[in-house]
Order: C-alpha cells, then structure tokens, then sequence
C-alpha cells in the first residue's frame, strides 16, 4: 500500500516539476558557459573595451579634476614601465613634441653663437682684432681658439677657495649675479659631498670628485694639498682653463701653504689670495659689452700707440709672470727615518738634557717638531740643533713648554679634592668662610686651565629626599657661579647634587649633619686618546 | 687703535645614537637652515651659527660649522672622513635612554684619533622628559668626567641649556 502511494508521488512530481528541472539544467549550463567566459580576459576585455572606453570619456569630461586625482599616482610608474618595455614606441610617440623642442633649444643656441661669431668677425678689422694677434703672439693660443673664446660665452660666476680638511671657506670672488646662498654652507657641503663620492663610489682608487654639473652651471673642484677651489661657472670652459685654474693652485700653494697648513680658523689672515683668485675670475669673465665701440675716428693713431704702450707694459710682467708661474722643481724625497736617527744621534751627542720626548711629525719635506717637558731655552736648543743636521726646507716648532697648558699635579689635586665648603642649616648660600675658602682654589684651577672639576653638593638628613636633592643641587650650583665670577670657565665645571645619600658622617649628631650639608670637588683625570 | 674683531670659522660635529636629539638640538640653536634632505642623501647636514661675542677674547667673533651626522653608529669610510679637520664635538645623550650612554657606539675614540686635540663638550638631551630634574643620571658626569669635558643639561624641546651648551663650547673653542 504504501510502495503504491510512494510512486504515485514520484509520478506525481515528476509530472509537475519536470519542465522546472529542464529549465534548471539549462541555467546551470549558461551559468558554467558565463563563468567560462569570465574567466577568459581576453575575451573579457574585447568585451569592455568600448564600453570603458565610453565610461572614461564620460567620466573625463564630467569630473576631469577627480579623474586627474585618481589617474596621477599610476601615471608616473606608468610611463617609466613603458619606456622599460617599450623604447622605442615611447620615443616614436614623444618624438613630434620633444623633437621640436630640442631642435628649437639647437637652433636658439646656434642663432646665438652666429651672432656672437658674426659680431666679432665684424669687429675683425677693429683695434681688437690687433689686440687679439698680440694675445695670441704671446700666450700662443690661436687666433681662431681666442675668438671661439670670445664667442661662446664661457663665465665663471663664483671662486670658493675651501679648506680641504674642515671644508671651511677660506676666501671667495664672485660677480654681481652669483648666487646669495650661505657661502659657509655651500663650501661644507662641497666638501661633504666631496668626501661621500670619494669613499662610497670608489673606495680606495684614491679617484677625486673634479665637476658636478647642475643645469646649465658647472662646479669645477680642484684640490691641491691643503685646498680646495670650486669653480662655479658657465658655457664651454676654454682648453686654457685647466691649466689656469692649476696654476691658480700652484700660486697659492706656494704663497700660502704654511698658513694653509696651520690653519686654525682666521680666514682673514688668507684675505691676501683675493688678487690671484680675482686674476682668474678676470680671465674667464665676460669682457664688459662693446666697450671701447665708442672709440673716435683719430683712434687708429691713438690705437697704434696705446697698442706700444701695452706691449711695453705686459712685455716685462709677462716674462715674470712665465718665470713666476714655472712649476717648481720636484724636491728629492726625505728617508724620514734615516733622518730622524741622525738627527737623534746628532742631539744625543750635542745637548745636555735628555730629548728622548722630542716628536717628528713629517709633512713631505716640512719636519715639525713637538712634545712635552721642556723649558723655552731647551725648546729652543732643540730647534737649532735640528736645524744644523735635518736638511728640510721648513722646522715649525711646536714643542710645548712649561708656559704652556699642563697637567695638574698631584698635590695641586689633592689640595683642591680636600677642600669642603659646609653650609649652615636650611641655607643654600656661601658664608663668609666658605667664600674665602672658594677664592683660595681660584688661583689654582687658573694656573690649570685643561682641567675640569665636578662639583658635588650634599645635604643631611631627616628631611624629604625631594627637597635634600634640591638643596644639595642649589649649593652645587652656588659655588659653581661663585668660581664663575672669579674667572673659572663655565665649561669646565660639571656639578652634581647627590641629596643626603653621600654623607661624610652620622646623621645623629649636629656635629655629623653640618659636616654632610657640604660640597666638594673631584677632578677627573684626562682620558688619553695618543 | 683697537685692531679689528678677528672671526674665527670652526668646524664642530655633533655625535651621538639615533634619536637623541642631536639634529633637533643644533636646530633650536641655529635658525637658518639649509635643507634636509642632504642629511638623508650623503649623511651629513651643515649649519652655520655666529656665537655672541665674547669681549676681551682672543677673537671676538666666532662661528661655529656644525656638520650634524646621521647613522654614526656605522662607522664607515665616510664618517671618519666627515670628522676630519673637527675643532671640537658635541656628544649628545638621550637623559631617557641609559642604551645612549655607550660611546662606543659613537664612535667617540676614532674621531679623537682623527682630531686628538679636539675638545668635547656633552649634552645630557631631553631633560624636560626627566620626572626629576635636580638628579640627572651620575654616571653621565662621571662619563663626561672620564673625557674632562663639561656637561651640561638639555631640552631641544624647551630650549633649556641649549645656548649656555654652545656657550661653553665656545669657551672650549677659545680656550
């Protein structure tokens, strides 16, 4: 009974579901067939492709700005993965608008170069044009390369001279329009970035950092011994420039080298390189537009004789200016170390006093002399006697001498870390025994001046652990500006408040409380580094 | 007739970790700056301050070239370098930070071996952080005992100490 009702419900449902169940079986089928064709871009995207293409340009010209937000971020890595992969499509593509802007650039700057050429053609049969022949007579650069000179405007705009070590500015020439940046700055980091490509490009190859181009100036770097000198200039350096910014060097080296060598920071004291470093800024600078174009007509006679005169005049410096600017023979290399035991032996067997302490720090052929313990007049026997046996060119003496900053002694010490200031109860001030305890250290931290001193405040007990710090730090900060007003340097005082936690004795007795309400010195000894 | 001021240029550097305030320190100090960007490119960023005269001097005018150096705690081919030609360092310590104490890891031997009559000056930074500013860390001065340099307590932040920290240095410089 019940297998009967069982298939007459099957039938049943079969009869009123079946075309449902087909129709389900078809969806199935168009859902895999959509799928499939999801997951085909490339199919997908034909698909789209008018359709975005019709959706941006809506897009674009409804709301360009929020278009241009949202595009702006993916433009840049856009185009540098196009020419990454696509060269030569980005070149066909920009060539119609860079092309014309690179041959306009070309042709502006020819059209300048032709009018400056044309000019000084057309002055050729000017006073100049005899000007120039002499130049070239004397200098033996060609007529063509002074013109080509003349012609492409080549400027230096600025001359730094830094010192190479600190990267301090010694001495700068510039022109009305060079740039007003903090020259200090300028030369620091000159020097900074110097030093970077020198180490982290090609560490050492022993390679310099000689130009850094920035648009359309050049910063030209030439380092000498103690110097450097940066050019900032303009154009197409003439052949002659290297040659005179080296001899511009070499100038300056050979004037000026002991104070470059010692310098210590007095930039006036190079002021006097202006004059050589003015004669190169001259050389290469602008000449003043068309002066002398206003010259009368009976200026051919005038010419002729001021042309006599010139070569009066440049004949006799030139020939000391050729003779001045000789690079100078290369001296014989120093066997420092055989020098520095004849020089041992010859002192050993010629003074009196042990010179054991004597230093020799060479600097090629410059021997400086250096060290500790001696009096001036042996400072000074010392130097002589070198001099009769080293064969340098140059003895600086920096042999330091009892006048000299030294080290404290002992006694001095203890005389100083013995002596305690005691402050009244509750009282943070000096009194009149504790400041004329103070002034009698005076005398002995001048007579010292490298050391320093910690002072130390304490305080007793009972009392809050706040207000003892406090107190100990205020009588630390009392004799510190009480040492102050007598001439102790600031910077050579550290203070330190301890509160109650140091005591010199009982915090039972009044005995013991007064004795720890106290300050004190220590005087740390000097770290050596040598 | 008195002799002109003489100007005396100094190169100093600042050392010290990351984060204890040195950049922040010589910028309080220094206000025109030049750009930061060079301090992240090749590691080092310059300054230039005139100090205050002080009368009676030697020089009368000073003025300090700060090169403010960054990642010191390596010690590359181009730090040492950077040292070169130093008259004086400012060490900075972060007061928070008893890790910044090391100066090893400032490298503070090899810049007195590059300038070993250099003077030193420490900077005991960010003391406006400190609950209790009358009792600054004691091992700092005796750290800055060991070195004879003088310390001094400062805040970037609030300005405190940070003039009177140069100040010495000058006097250092001068000495």
């Amino acid at each position: 009974m019940a297998q009967n009702q069982s298939e007459a419900l099957g039938r049943l449902r079969e009869i009123i579901l079946c075309e449902e169940e087909t129709r389900v079986k078809e969806l199935r089928a168009e859902l895999r067939r959509l799928q499939g064709r999801l997951d085909d871009t490339g199919e997908l995207l034909q698909k789209l492709e008018p359709v975005i293409a019709d959706t941006l340009a809506i897009k674009i010209r409804n709301s360009q700005n929020e278009m241009a937000e949202v595009l702006g971020p993916v433009m840049g890595p856009a185009i540098k993965y196009q020419i990454q992969n696509a060269k030569e499509d980005m070149v066909d593509a920009l060539y119609p608008v860079i092309g014309s802007t690179i041959r306009k650039s070309v042709a502006e700057a020819m059209k300048e170069l032709v009018r400056a050429l044309n000019q000084r053609i057309d002055d050729a049969l000017s006073k100049n044009r005899f000007l120039r022949r002499f130049q070239s007579t004397v200098s033996g650069v060609s007529e063509t390369d002074l013109l080509l000179k003349q012609s492409l405007p080549f400027q230096i705009h600025q001359l730094l001279l830094i010192h190479k070590e600190t990267g301090i500015l010694l001495v700068q020439v510039s022109g009305i329009n060079a740039s007003s940046a903090n020259k200090d700055l300028v030369s620091g980091m000159l020097t900074a970035i110097r030093d970077f490509a020198q180490t982290a490009l090609t560490p050492g190859e022993g390679r310099e950092l000689t130009q850094i181009k920035y648009e359309d100036l050049d910063i030209y770097l030439d380092d000498s011994k103690y110097s450097t000198l940066a050019i900032v200039a303009a154009g197409q350096p003439p052949p002659q420039f290297t040659e005179s910014t080296i001899r511009c060097q070499q100038k300056i080296h050979n004037q000026f080298y002991k104070l470059l060598r010692s310098f210590s920071g007095d930039t006036s004291q190079l002021s006097s390189c202006v004059p050589i470093l003015e004669s190169l800024y001259r050389q290469f600078s602008l000449p003043e537009s068309n002066a002398g174009t206003s010259a009368s007509k009976s200026g051919k006679a005038t010419g002729i004789i001021a042309l006599l005169l010139l070569l009066l005049l440049f004949a006799v410096p030139m020939v000391l200016w050729l003779k001045l600017g000789e690079t100078p023979p290369e001296p014989a290399k120093i066997n420092h170390s055989a020098l520095v035991l004849q020089i041992r032996d010859h002192l050993n067997s010629t003074l009196e006093f042990d010179s054991s302490n004597l230093k020799f720090i060479w600097d090629d052929d410059m021997l400086t002399l250096a060290g500790e313990g001696f009096d001036g007049q042996q400072r000074l026997e010392l130097a002589k006697s070198v001099a009769q046996v080293a064969s340098v060119s140059v003895i600086i003496n920096e042999i330091a001498t009892e006048l000299q900053p030294r080290a404290m002694p002992e006694n001095v010490r203890q005389q100083i870390e013995n002596t305690v200031i005691y402050f009244p109860h509750s009282v943070t001030q000096l009194t009149d025994v504790a400041s004329s305890k103070l002034q009698a250290l005076v005398p002995l931290l001048a007579a010292y001046p490298k050391q320093t001193i910690t002072i130390r405040g304490h305080s007793d007990l009972p009392g809050d652990a706040q207000a003892n710090l406090l107190a100990s730090r205020k009588r630390a900060e009392q004799v510190r500006t009480t040492l102050a007003q007598a001439g102790v340097e600031l910077a050579r005082m550290t203070i330190v408040a301890s509160g109650a936690d140091e005591p010199a004795a009982s915090n039972d007795t009044e005995e013991g409380r007064g004795k720890n309400r106290r300050v004190n010195f220590k005087l740390p000894r000097t770290t050596s580094f040598e | 007739m008195n002799k002109p001021a003489i100007t005396l240029s100094k190169k100093i550097c600042m050392l010290g970790t990351f984060s204890v305030g040195k950049t922040s320190l010589v910028r309080r100090f220094v206000h025109g700056l030049f750009d930061d960007r060079y301090l992240s490119t090749i590691g080092v960023q310059i300054y230039e301050k005139q100090l205050p005269s002080i009368p009676g001097r030697r020089a009368e005018n000073l003025k300090l070239i700060c090169w403010d150096l960054a990642n010191i705690e390596k010690l590359t081919p181009a730090i040492k370098n950077y040292f070169r030609g130093a008259s004086a360092a400012i060490v900075v310590f972060d007061l928070t930070r008893p890790a910044t104490f090391d100066v090893k890891d400032i490298h503070l031997d090899a810049f007195k071996q590059v300038n070993p009559l250099a003077g030193l000056v420490f900077a005991g930074n960010k003391i406006d952080l400190l609950p209790d500013v009358s009792s600054p860390p004691s091992e700092l001065a005796d750290l800055a005992g060991s070195h004879s340099a003088p310390l001094l307590f400062t805040s970037a932040k609030s300005g405190a100490g940070v003039a009177e920290m140069f100040a010495a240095l000058g006097q250092l410089l001068l000495r």
